[in-house]
């Protein structure tokens, strides 16, 4: 399967977005803005290049020989919106940008919308599109598109300026379904002295042609998650945060042209805990996701983990991050598991308020040997916001 | 006057200068119940971690507010900005409205009963209530 997505649309669009993000944050535009500072437009930008610099598939190699159109060994670097690295230089995989325009015509009232553009999907996507309503300091509740928060940093995994990686780790970060339609409800309280956050949603999802799918299935994969609810609580004090999670799906996924149609019930649960000194930091995040096949009768189990530590000596900030995947399955003759770590060193150089520079080393080994080959991958990239 | 004497009233005014600008007064609007506050409780509404005040700011070319984040939250500004990215862009709120002077400042402080902000302790005046002098 080749890709026939093109450069040229894309580098269009993300130049279209990222003009109106920079027309937006104009002298002009500004003194509009404060005439009326409920309008606010802001947006941000990735630009991510890769590839990799070493790596071979193994004679017992039993994976595909391609992923996605990428002729392997290779990597996939973004599994949600199908982004894979090979020997040759590409910005396509992660590069990414986005625009946001929040409107509060009252104090209790306010409405988002992101749309966001990627070298991997050049269409513009609905990220984010609510309304929200706060009954008061505590309460609030959004209707609309949103991010579905299985991971600590699912909600904002596109803002690169908000972590130290290049990406969010691919080994936790990235299934069919990233967002829903649907609705929350948040509680933001104090207990002594730590701030806490619970909030619980639930919705639903459907994808007409999974990106996620098209690593693994040829032709056009439907995938829709239903009856999608779930909920999460976050505790910080002083320098410690720690989340948990849990969510629940049922899971269909069809491919007429491959003859496809299962159902699962997926659930996840997942903790993640970060500590952050005055420099030194700590992140990490523990998950399982489980799916039962109705039909076929199998379980497929996955805990995934993410650790990583960095240091910030004034504008720089190496960080070293270990990331694992493990797959487990009860039915071998039906559904043969994937595992995949990952070492990685990544340099950050904060450029100014609003934008980064960094450079990233991933030694990645495909355990199971079945799903793009031992890599070493090299990438840069530039993040901005407006 | 003699010369010694007028180099250490010139240093004694220096000293003072330089001690003036560098306590830091911690405002909300003088109708604002609140009457005091630690420095970790102001620090956590300019952090995103609670909304029960409205924190405004100053701009990030004001050296107060380099110097209010380090006190206040030992945080640099570009670890605040990635804060408030995170928050900004996933629906959880927006970044303090920013201002210029003291003088804006406490403008705005006066205009909103749930402010909270911070104004070199000199600027201070009774438009507004201090909560919290952090040295």
């Amino acid at each position: 399967m080749t890709d026939a997505r093109p450069n040229s649309t894309w580098l269009f669009t993300g130049c279209a977005l990222a003009g109106m993000c920079i027309a937006f944050s104009a002298p002009g535009f500004a003194q509009t803005a404060a005439a009326n500072a409920n309008l606010k437009f802001s947006g941000f930008m990735t630009v991510t290049g890769g590839k990799i610099i070493g790596g071979r598939l193994q004679d017992s190699y039993e994976g595909p020989a391609v992923i996605d159109g990428t002729a392997c060994p290779c990597y996939t670097a973004d599994w949600g919106n199908a982004g894979v690295y090979s020997k040759s230089f590409s910005l396509k995989p992660e590069s990414r940008v986005g625009v946001q325009v929040n409107y509060a015509p009252s104090p209790n009232l306010n409405f988002g919308a992101q749309i966001v553009s990627r070298g991997s999907d050049a269409k513009p996507n609905l990220q984010w599109g609510y309304a929200g309503y706060s009954f008061n300091d505590n309460w609030e509740a959004q209707v609309g598109r949103k991010r579905i928060p299985l991971y600590y940093y699912s909600d904002f995994q596109d803002i690169g300026l908000a972590y130290p990686w290049v990406n969010a780790p691919p080994e936790l970060y990235g299934w069919e379904a990233t967002n829903y339609n649907g609705g929350s409800v948040r509680h933001r309280g104090d207990m002594g002295n730590a701030n806490y956050t619970a909030s619980a949603f639930a919705g639903k999802e459907t994808v007409k042609d999974s990106l996620y799918q098209q690593l693994y299935y040829p032709g056009t994969t439907k995938v829709t998650w239903s009856r999608l609810a779930g909920a999460d609580f976050e505790l910080s004090n002083g320098p410690f945060t720690t989340r948990l999670v849990y969510m629940q799906a049922r899971v269909r996924t069809q491919n007429p042209g491959i003859d496809l149609d299962t159902s699962a019930d997926l659930n996840a649960y997942g903790i993640a805990a970060n500590a952050d000194f005055d420099d030194w930091f700590v992140l990490s995040e523990l998950t399982q996701l489980t799916r039962k096949f109705i039909a076929e009768r199998y379980k497929v189990s996955a805990p995934a983990l993410t650790l990583g530590a960095g240091i910030r000596l004034g504008k720089w900030t190496p960080f070293f991050n270990y990331a694992r995947y493990i797959e487990r399955t009860d039915d071998r003759s039906q559904y043969a598991p994937q595992s995949f770590r990952r070492t990685s060193v990544t340099l950050r150089y904060d450029i100014d308020l609003s934008s980064a520079l960094k450079a990233q080393f991933d030694r990645h080994i495909d355990i199971t040997n079945n799903f793009g080959g031992n890599v070493t991958l090299f990438r840069v990239s530039y993040d901005r916001k407006f | 006057m003699s010369q010694p004497i007028i180099a250490l009233a010139a240093l004694a005014g220096l000293l003072a200068a330089g001690s003036a600008r560098a306590e830091i007064a911690v405002i909300t609007n003088v109708n604002n119940p609140a009457t005091r506050m630690f420095t970790e409780q102001a620090a956590q509404f300019f952090l995103g971690q609670s909304n029960a005040f409205t924190p405004i700011d100053q701009t990030p070319d004001t050296a107060i507010r380099t110097e209010f984040y380090k006190k206040a939250a030992n945080k640099t500004l570009v670890q605040v900005s990635a804060i408030w990215s995170r928050i900004a862009f996933s629906g959880k709120g927006m970044p303090p409205k920013e201002f210029r002077s003291n003088a804006e400042v406490k403008k705005a402080v006066a205009e909103d009963p749930k402010a909270i902000a911070y104004i070199d302790k000199s600027a201070v005046d009774d438009t507004v209530k201090v909560l919290l002098v952090i040295p």
